[in-house]
């Protein structure tokens, strides 16, 4: 007998097994290694969870599947290449492929341990306040770091305002905040006092817990802390210790002690990088020298972490930005910081001010770190902002971005408009620092200019005009402000010029190609446009898009702050030495009040390489290039260059190849000076490019010399070498001056190849 | 489990400004919704937190006037009254706590401190070792307190403490893997009890494969000589 079944439960029926499961969160990433990531998303229905990835959308042929029914899913992908990029689609068996599959879903997997590969990582402290203010923070990191982008994320603490509620990191993390960055690099958090309010550490209970995925048994390097209140990690040559400032023992004698000290001194990374939420060192919002977990981390956990060989240490807690000097030692209070003591420098950091920071290589103690608060990426607030410790502060939105090539890292603290407030360079000796943020103009710089009302045409923007009989003053120039530096004639004049021409000569010294971002910032009043080497880079929104003349007028702006022109994609315009910054500057009106002018050019990215021949054409059993030579026990880093002392001792040091490990016989030439790309100069016989050519013995270049050799069985010029491994002492060099050292070296029964080469600059 | 809200919210110093301002907002929300006992409990925990446990018992006593069964208040209670030196009342309304919960960790944890500070070792021993049983994640923090308990409720018997000790560090390490500070402390109580093979044996396992195990020599060293001098104070 046939039931009959009322067609609305028919339709119920249809509808719940045609309910597709929504995403509410995610996908995220997480726990990221050289080989594996976590992923993560949450969705409405309880499924069964399933990834999909491959090398590029359209063609994600590997699956991993989890079939216990979940809203919380997590599926870990492993056995994944270093640094591959990969794409990837999140679902379940039934439903299929729910999210990605796309260009936006994908993630590159870091570099092997130890690998000394240029990491970018971008820090937010007290972020969670899921605001405007967050997003502007946010956005101007995107701005900047457009070419280089970053490949995972730190996070201070306070993460989720008010309470850290899951629906909280909702808005303050997953949703209109951060998720497309999410879905591409992981975000590796420490614990605040808000996140606490809502979870527990030492239960591990609680949303901050329940989101994040951390590492409790060195699965990413480190050693095991048991908890995922305080954890470490590796990336790339950098360990990276995570603690809890807020509710685990800050006992010096406690666990988290226990195992700091333990996780330090094992680790050989070439970086050691702390982070947690409550600063050692603050004058902000909160006090170092009267809140508890500050004093704690300070007197306790910091002398471990120095101890160790620490470098930078980052905090949060403090809405705003402090920077310290070069720091070793101070546990005290504010007022017992004594610089003779306890700075290791007390320069800025800066290549273009006092110089980088310099520490040992090899986790060496008590050689120095800095200490930054930056707990201003979603919120500032009021403080003294006077601790002696710090070079910069200030109650100023932003984030850290943070670069570590090989041997140097660089910080820098962003703001929310796009500006770099402060920057400092820490570099490991022997390794020369590589210059990665010029500022070719600064404000107040002088400039030529020209306002006597006549028209200039276009030929005054080109380089080759001869600007020489127009006068010169400092900016801020123009009339009708009480703060203008250079007052110019047209301001006293009844009928002002519609145009004013400004001019300015700089050299660049680096290599124009090299710049990743480069950043204009004018103060102007009324209109500008900006011409790099006589073709346009900029001009402000007040003079329309279309044609300028001289009789153009620009509609109203007021000099009432600096403003930032992105002019990155226009570096191409820049040249190596002389170029000339020229602008144009438009009234409103024949009787407009006031005319200002004042600018600064920003240029950010690496110095290149010797030259690519600087590259070790030695390969490993993977085919990986292979250093072998070193001078000072350095390879020279990223820019492969190293300083050394006048007069002091220098070491050369030559290892065999792994392919060859008995005794390889070697030769390494010297060169007078830093060899242009032009004298690169392939060899005969498949031995590779040198970066310049060897003076083999009567017959190349007169600019290079023999340094040592038994390839031939010859005698060095410095000293009689022995084959590979080989080391050898110079007693010094009593001229200050740079030379480039390369060579050759056996690779196996009749076969060379040329090794890497590296620069030294003997300091005075 | 793990995704339970714990309002235990181990805020303390929080800045008192940021506590004032949630307080503050909360007694608006129960001048409007006077009802709202999820309200009256959460500014009762403020109020605690902020370090008013006065205050905070008014509030709880509110509640408790209106529904005893309200999830978790009497374990609010017990902090409360931890905090106002009155550890016999919190140690009752924690024992109604627990036979309501026996599965809040954060309560163990409670009545542990509280059957410690009033001598009771034996309780407190067995406080720990009903938290470590239960499948809520535990820290390492909780090992080390649990072995020094250990360690102490057998003042008279030294072994034996060294044994209670080093049975709930394995035991903290069957439940949290191979914990480093845990390890160490292991270690310690091996070389107190003079099994200097285990002790050996897991300095070896705890430091294998390790690049750089100068720290564990170290500390290896370092801890044979304390119990040694340990040993001859002793004598």
């Amino acid at each position: 007998m046939m039931h009959r079944i009322p067609l609305v439960m028919v339709l119920f029926g249809a509808l719940l097994a045609a309910q597709t499961p929504q995403i509410l969160r995610g996908p995220y990433l997480q726990m990221g290694s050289e080989s594996a990531v976590s992923i993560r998303w949450r969705t409405d229905l309880a499924t069964d969870s399933r990834v999909w990835w491959g090398s590029a959308p359209g063609s994600l042929t590997n699956v991993v599947s989890d079939p216990t029914p979940t809203t919380e899913h997590e599926i870990r992908i492993s056995g994944l290449m270093p640094r591959g990029l990969q794409f990837y689609a999140v679902g379940d068996a039934t439903n299929g492929m729910l999210a990605g599959d796309d260009a936006q879903h994908r993630f590159r997997t870091m570099p092997v341990p130890g690998a000394r590969e240029r990491l970018r990582f971008w820090v937010i402290g007290d972020s969670g306040t899921g605001n405007q203010d967050a997003r502007d923070v946010r956005d101007a990191f995107q701005r900047y770091s457009q070419s280089v982008p970053a490949d995972f994320v730190l996070m201070l603490g306070d993460n989720a305002y008010n309470d850290g509620t899951d629906a909280e990191y909702q808005t303050a993390v997953f949703q209109n905040m951060y998720e497309d960055l999410l879905r591409q690099v992981v975000f590796w958090p420490a614990y605040g006092n808000h996140d606490a309010h809502s979870a527990n550490a030492a239960a591990q209970t609680g949303p901050y817990f329940d989101i994040f995925s951390l590492p409790t048994a060195a699965e990413i390097g480190g050693l095991p802390s048991g908890t995922e209140a305080y954890y470490s990690f590796d990336q790339g040559n950098v360990h990276f210790v995570v603690l809890d400032s807020q509710t685990s023992s800050r006992s010096p004698t406690g666990a988290m002690a226990t195992w700091l000290a333990a996780d330090l001194a094992s680790t050989t990374q070439d970086w050691v990088i702390a982070f947690w939420h409550h600063p050692p060192y603050s004058k902000g919002t909160h006090d170092s020298d009267t809140e508890g977990q500050l004093i704690d981390m300070r007197q306790n956990l910091l002398p471990i972490l120095e101890a160790g060989g620490v470098d930078l240490v980052l905090g949060g807690h403090s809405h705003g930005y402090e920077r310290s000097l070069f720091l070793d030692g101070h546990y005290g209070l504010s007022t017992s910081f004594d610089v003779n003591l306890h700075a290791k420098d007390a320069g800025d950091g800066r290549l273009i001010g006092s110089g980088a920071y310099r520490k040992p290589a090899g986790g060496v103690a008590h050689a120095g770190e800095v200490c930054v608060v930056a707990g201003s990426s979603g919120k500032i607030g009021g403080g003294s902002y006077d601790h002696p410790v710090m070079l910069s502060s200030g109650a100023i939105l932003g984030s850290l971005i943070v670069d570590v090539i090989d041997q140097q890292l660089c910080l820098r603290f962003l703001d929310s408009k796009g500006f770099i407030q402060d920057f400092f360079t820490l570099v490991k000796d022997p390794v020369r620092p590589t210059q990665m943020i010029r500022v070719p103009i600064f404000y107040g710089a002088d400039w030529r200019h020209h306002d006597g009302g006549v028209d200039l045409g276009t030929g005054w923007r080109a380089p080759a005009f001869d600007d020489s009989t127009w006068a010169s003053g400092p900016a801020p120039l123009g009339f009708g402000e009480s703060w203008i530096n250079t007052v110019l004639p047209s301001g006293s004049a009844g009928s002002k010029p519609p145009t004013t021409y400004f001019r300015r000569d700089f050299q660049f010294d680096g290599d124009p190609t090299a710049v990743e971002v480069m950043q204009l910032a004018v103060l102007y009043d009324d209109g500008f446009v900006a011409y790099l080497n006589g073709q346009e880079l900029a001009r402000s929104p007040s003079m329309g898009a279309g044609a300028v003349g001289f009789t153009t007028l620009a509609a109203n702006h007021e000099a009432s702050e600096i403003e930032l022109f992105e002019v990155s994609a226009q570096s191409g315009l820049l040249l190596p030495g002389r170029n000339v910054l020229a602008i144009e500057v438009h009234q409103t009106s024949s009787t407009s009040s006031d005319l200002v002018l004042d600018a600064a050019l920003l240029c950010d990215g690496l110095d290149p390489v010797l030259a690519p021949a600087a590259a070790s054409s030695v390969l490993d059993a993977l085919g990986r290039p292979e250093d072998l030579f070193r001078i000072q026990d350095s390879t020279g880093g990223y820019a492969r260059s190293v300083d050394v002392g006048l007069g002091l001792p220098f070491s050369f040091r030559v290892d065999p190849p792994s392919l060859n490990p008995g005794a390889a016989p070697f030769t390494i030439f010297g060169y007078f000076g830093t060899p242009s790309a032009a004298e690169t100069m392939p060899l005969p016989y498949g031995l590779g490019p040198m970066v310049f050519p060897p003076a083999f013995p009567g017959v190349w270049a007169p600019s290079s010399f023999l340094v040592a050799d038994n390839y031939l069985g010859l005698l060095g010029a410095i000293a009689y070498s022995n084959p590979a491994p080989w080391a050898a002492t110079n007693p010094g060099l009593n001229f200050p001056g740079e030379f480039c050292f390369q060579g050759w070296i056996a690779t196996g029964p009749g076969s060379a190849k040329v090794f890497n080469a590296i620069r030294m600059r003997v300091l005075p | 489990m793990k995704t339970f809200l714990v309002l235990i919210a181990l805020l303390a110093l929080a800045p008192h400004g940021e506590l004032d301002e949630q307080i503050r907002e909360l007694d608006r929300r129960i001048a409007a919704e006077p009802s709202r006992l999820d309200l009256r409990l959460r500014r009762g925990e403020l109020h605690r937190i902020h370090g008013d446990a006065r205050s905070a018992l008014v509030d709880f006593d509110f509640v408790l006037g209106r529904d005893p069964d309200q999830r978790d208040l009497h374990f609010f209670r017990a902090l409360a009254l931890r905090d106002l030196d009155r550890s016999r009342p919190a140690r009752r309304e924690l024992d109604r706590h627990l036979a309501a919960r026996p599965d809040h960790p954060e309560a163990w944890r409670l009545a542990a401190e509280l059957a410690e500070s009033a001598g009771d070792l034996d309780r407190a021993l067995r406080c720990w070792q009903r938290l470590f049983a239960l499948p809520a994640p535990v820290s390492p923090d909780d090992a080390l307190r649990w072995a020094a308990l250990a360690r102490r409720s057998a003042t008279t018997e030294r072994t034996r403490g060294e044994e209670l000790a080093l049975a709930a560090l394995e035991r903290a390490l069957e439940r949290l893997g191979p914990a480093v500070a845990i390890e160490i402390e292991a270690a310690r109580c091996e070389a107190r009890l003079d099994r200097l093979e285990a002790f050996e044996a897991r300095f070896a396992r705890i430091s294998r494969g390790l690049p750089r195990r100068d720290w564990f020599d170290r500390t290896r060293a370092r801890i044979l000589a304390e119990v040694a001098a340990e040993k001859e104070e002793k004598r």
